[in-house]
């Protein structure tokens, strides 16, 4: 009885679950010869096994009999599906046509005795282990023996396909050679029994080996794209389960109660049948819940996995801010979230004609450089996207130029990095060590995390050229500063130059009218020279004016590192912005310990930064308000506050003020200095000059209240004046 | 000396006041005097009564206009005379047409020209 129970289970189960594959296999979008064969086959072992298990479970003579005819009509037409199967999945066409052509009228033919007693002659009572089992006919053998060719036939073209196929495809064959062995190895001791031969060990339990194989083939459908079905549906997939269970159920109780509770009380089989529904109701919920959780735990992980990673890659790479550091994040983030062979970043270079190889990780070509004008770039554009050269047919659909490009960086997919329609960057991805194909998932997520790869790189870029360039970069932002202040900076100018020519004109006037000549000669004197030197002082002051003008706006060649009193810099910046103060009603405060330390750094760099600081505090009080600028010594530092009354800073933005590009200043507010606004590498400036000079720069603000500014040089910077040169 | 005609200049610019006190103190009948910012040139003038007062716009703490609106009331009999650095349009409309001013000199400035207006305005009206 216990082979019984294992067979009759097993051949139910099979057959569930080959029909529910077969559907499923069938309602892809597949190649349609794909789809009609596999399904066909599912079918034909749906067949046989539902019709062997009929057979053997009924106690009627002639219904067990018709089972077993039914489960032939199965068994013929397997091999004969199968074979046409394997030759549609290896896209064999030339061989196919008469093979088919051949093979599908043998099988009528075998079948048209089915009503006979020549290919199965009778059911034969068999106990202990079945109640019927069949009688080969004449034709049995003849028939085995055709059947047995052709499934040998077939394993001998899907081992040559796995052979000289590669990459996912041979992957692809290989589940599905291995699945198809041990779905024969399982079944075929079946038919063995009917000649009364009992295999042991595989009968029974080999016949569980033909829903693993079930199982099997749809994990390589899942995983690896077997039939190049990409898009699994989850729900299918845990309804598939679900019948399997409900079905194994049914079974299972109708097996159990007859067998143990028969032995006690007699039970139908409409009962146990009902018995066995409702357990099937019951455990329905908790099953298909249990089921979901499964499917998602093993079957979606990864791609959960995939996602999450690169998300929080896309996170991350915005604040990083040196070249290299993105590229080495986004590739090694890449690698170990898609477990790709290789991987390359190209990066346009600056004078926006070439691609070179940022940096990569198991290419072949790493001095690789694209030229603008390559037809690779070309395809890249008119693809509007992606450009995909995973399988054979991919790959011949690209130019032999861009395959070229694709072999020497190891690349399956290239992704374009856009930033605002400009292609600054390629991203080409290699193929899995799994030779796992890319998922449509995977594919569909490419575009967002380009879009963010191509703004880090572009931010880190900006970056880097400001790095190299800091000190052309100041005097830019130096520039615009004079430029906002050029109404204070030529009323310093004018009124000096105004206040000579009135004098001039005085002088003039007094000798016109010989007023000179009637005044003593004592008088004359006096006034002339008391003109003279208003004069002289008024020459003095423009000349002064000029003078700090253009030593602030000379572009220092390299930096002059000598003590430095950050109280004098203060005064010389405050000179370029104290008519902008005074002009908007602005009171400046300033106080300064009698003999403050002397800071080791370069004045022009010091002017930079607090003629930055100036003139942030002055925008950022509009009309009315104090400044206060203060040194003291406190902790063993120089600390200088710059303190404004102005509108302050809320607190997410206080946070953010000393990054690069960071900027809350509204350039629509302020349309006549625009050239200092908006570009939020101020304060970020500011910042790395300190910090050159081994100081620090802190903030305090609170809105409405206004903003203080620390400027804190901490005592090893100091350098006591009487002290030598450092 | 009571009947000089007096001079009050209201002007935060110490050179250019020097410069006018020169200028006037070769005209005997001229008293001149001068305030620094807008609000003692105020007090000066409604004490003094001055026959003209040369007037800068752009001062610390009041500016010139407000002070030319408050003087023009108390002193209807005064004739002002606006100098400024400020080359506003607008400024100068008001000034010119809706305060009502005897002239109005953008810097920079022709010294002689305005001594010359100074000195007829007190004319005119010593003779009237």
């Amino acid at each position: 009885m216990f082979l019984y129970h294992h067979t009759l289970l097993a051949l139910f189960i099979t057959s569930a679950t080959c029909l529910a594959l077969g559907v499923f296999v069938f309602l892809q979008r597949i190649k349609r010869e794909i789809r009609y064969t596999f399904f066909l086959y599912s079918l034909s072992l749906s067949v046989w096994s539902f019709g062997e298990a009929y057979a053997i479970y009924h106690d009627n003579y002639y219904i067990s009999l018709l089972a077993v005819k039914l489960c032939h009509v199965g068994v013929v037409f397997l091999p004969i599906f199968f074979i046409h199967l394997i030759l549609s999945i290896l896209d064999i066409t030339t061989a196919k046509r008469w093979i088919v052509r051949t093979i599908y009228p043998i099988g009528f033919f075998f079948v048209c005795f089915l009503p006979t007693s020549l290919l199965v002659k009778s059911v034969s009572y068999y106990p202990p282990h079945f109640k019927y089992i069949f009688v080969p006919g004449i034709l049995y053998i003849p028939m085995l023996s055709f059947w047995a060719c052709l499934i040998v036939y077939a394993f001998v073209l899907l081992l040559s396909g796995y052979r000289t196929s590669a990459g996912s495809k041979k992957l692809q064959l290989k589940f599905f050679f291995y699945g198809l062995l041990l779905s024969y190895l399982g079944g075929v001791p079946n038919f063995l029994f009917g000649f009364r031969i009992l295999v042991p060990v595989l009968m029974p339990f080999g016949t569980y080996f033909l829903p693993l194989y079930v199982g099997i083939t749809a994990y390589a459908i899942i995983r690896h794209n077997l039939m190049d079905i990409t898009v699994i549906i989850k729900k299918t997939l845990v309804f598939a389960g679900l019948l399997t269970m409900v079905m194994g159920i049914v079974a299972t109780m109708t097996l159990v109660t007859q067998e143990l509770l028969g032995k006690f009380v007699r039970i139908s089989p409409a009962i146990s049948g009902m018995l066995a529904a409702m357990v099937a109701i019951v455990l329905y919920e908790p099953t298909k819940a249990l089921l979901v959780r499964a499917t998602d735990k093993y079957l979606f992980q990864k791609k959960e996995d995939f996602k999450v990673v690169l998300n929080r890659l896309a996170r991350n790479i915005i604040s990083i801010l040196d070249i290299e550091e993105v590229g080495k994040t986004i590739l090694s983030t890449l690698r170990m979230a898609l477990r790709i062979e290789s991987g390359a970043i190209l990066i346009k270079d600056e004078n926006e004609s070439e691609f070179k190889v940022h940096d990569s990780f198991g290419i072949e070509d790493r001095e690789l450089v694209v030229h603008k004008d390559d037809i690779f770039l070309k395809i890249l554009h008119s693809a509007e996207g992606i450009i995909k050269a995973e399988t054979s047919e991919e790959k011949d659909a690209v130019p032999a130029g861009v395959r070229d490009i694709l072999n020497r960086l190891n690349a399956v997919i290239v992704i374009p990095l856009y930033l605002h329609m400009d292609l600054i960057g390629i991203m080409t991805l290699g193929k899995k060590r799994s030779d796992q194909e890319y998922s449509q998932e995977e594919i569909d997520y490419f575009p967002t995390v380009a879009s963010q790869v191509a703004v880090s790189l572009s931010n880190a870029r900006l970056y880097d050229l400001l790095k190299k360039s800091q000190i052309d970069f100041a005097q830019q932002a130096k520039m615009a500063a004079i430029g906002t202040l050029s109404a204070g900076i030529s009323h310093e100018i004018k009124n000096p130059l105004n206040h000579i020519k009135v004098g001039i004109a005085m002088l003039r006037m007094n000798r016109k009218h010989g007023i000179f000549e009637q005044m003593d000669r004592f008088k004359m004197e006096n006034e002339i020279y008391k003109t003279l030197d208003i004069l002289d002082e008024n020459v003095t002051r423009a000349n002064a004016v000029i003078e700090r003008l253009s030593s602030f706006a000379k572009k220092p060649k390299e930096l002059k590192i000598e003590p430095v009193d950050l109280s004098k810099t203060i005064d010389m910046a405050l000179a370029f912005v104290e008519n902008e103060f005074k002009k908007h009603g602005i009171e400046v405060q300033k106080e300064f310990p009698p003999d403050p330390p002397m800071v080791k750094g370069d004045l022009h760099t010091f002017e930079d930064v607090f003629l930055n600081l100036l003139v942030n505090a002055r925008h950022a009080m509009g009309e009315h308000g104090r400044l206060t600028i203060k040194g003291v010594i406190q902790n063993g530092a120089y600390d200088i506050m710059i303190r404004d009354t102005g509108q302050g800073i809320d607190k997410d933005n206080l946070a953010r003020i000393f990054d690069p590009f960071f900027t809350t200043k509204d350039v629509s507010r302020n349309p006549d200095k625009e050239a200092i606004k908006g570009s939020g590498l101020g304060l970020f400036i500011v910042r790395e000059f300190i910090q050159r000079f081994g100081g620090q720069i802190k903030v305090e603000s609170e809105v409405g209240q206004g903003t203080t500014f620390h400027v804190i040089f901490p005592q090893e910077t100091w350098v006591r004046a009487s002290s030598e040169k450092v | 000396m009571s009947d000089r005609f007096k001079v009050l200049m209201i002007d935060d610019e110490a050179d250019i006041v020097s410069f006018f006190s020169m200028a006037f103190s070769h005209f005997p009948q001229v008293e001149f005097f001068s305030a620094n910012r807008a609000r003692p040139g105020i007090e000066a003038a409604r004490t003094q009564k001055p026959r003209v007062v040369l007037l800068d716009l752009k001062m610390p703490g009041m500016n010139g206009e407000e002070a030319l609106v408050a003087l023009k009331k108390d002193l209807p009999d005064t004739k002002f005379v606006v100098m400024t650095g400020w080359q506003d349009g607008q400024t100068k409309q008001r000034i010119e047409n809706e305060i009502g001013v005897a002239a109005y000199y953008s810097k920079p400035i022709d010294f002689e020209k305005v001594i010359a207006k100074v000195m007829s305005l007190l004319m005119v009206k010593g003779e009237g």
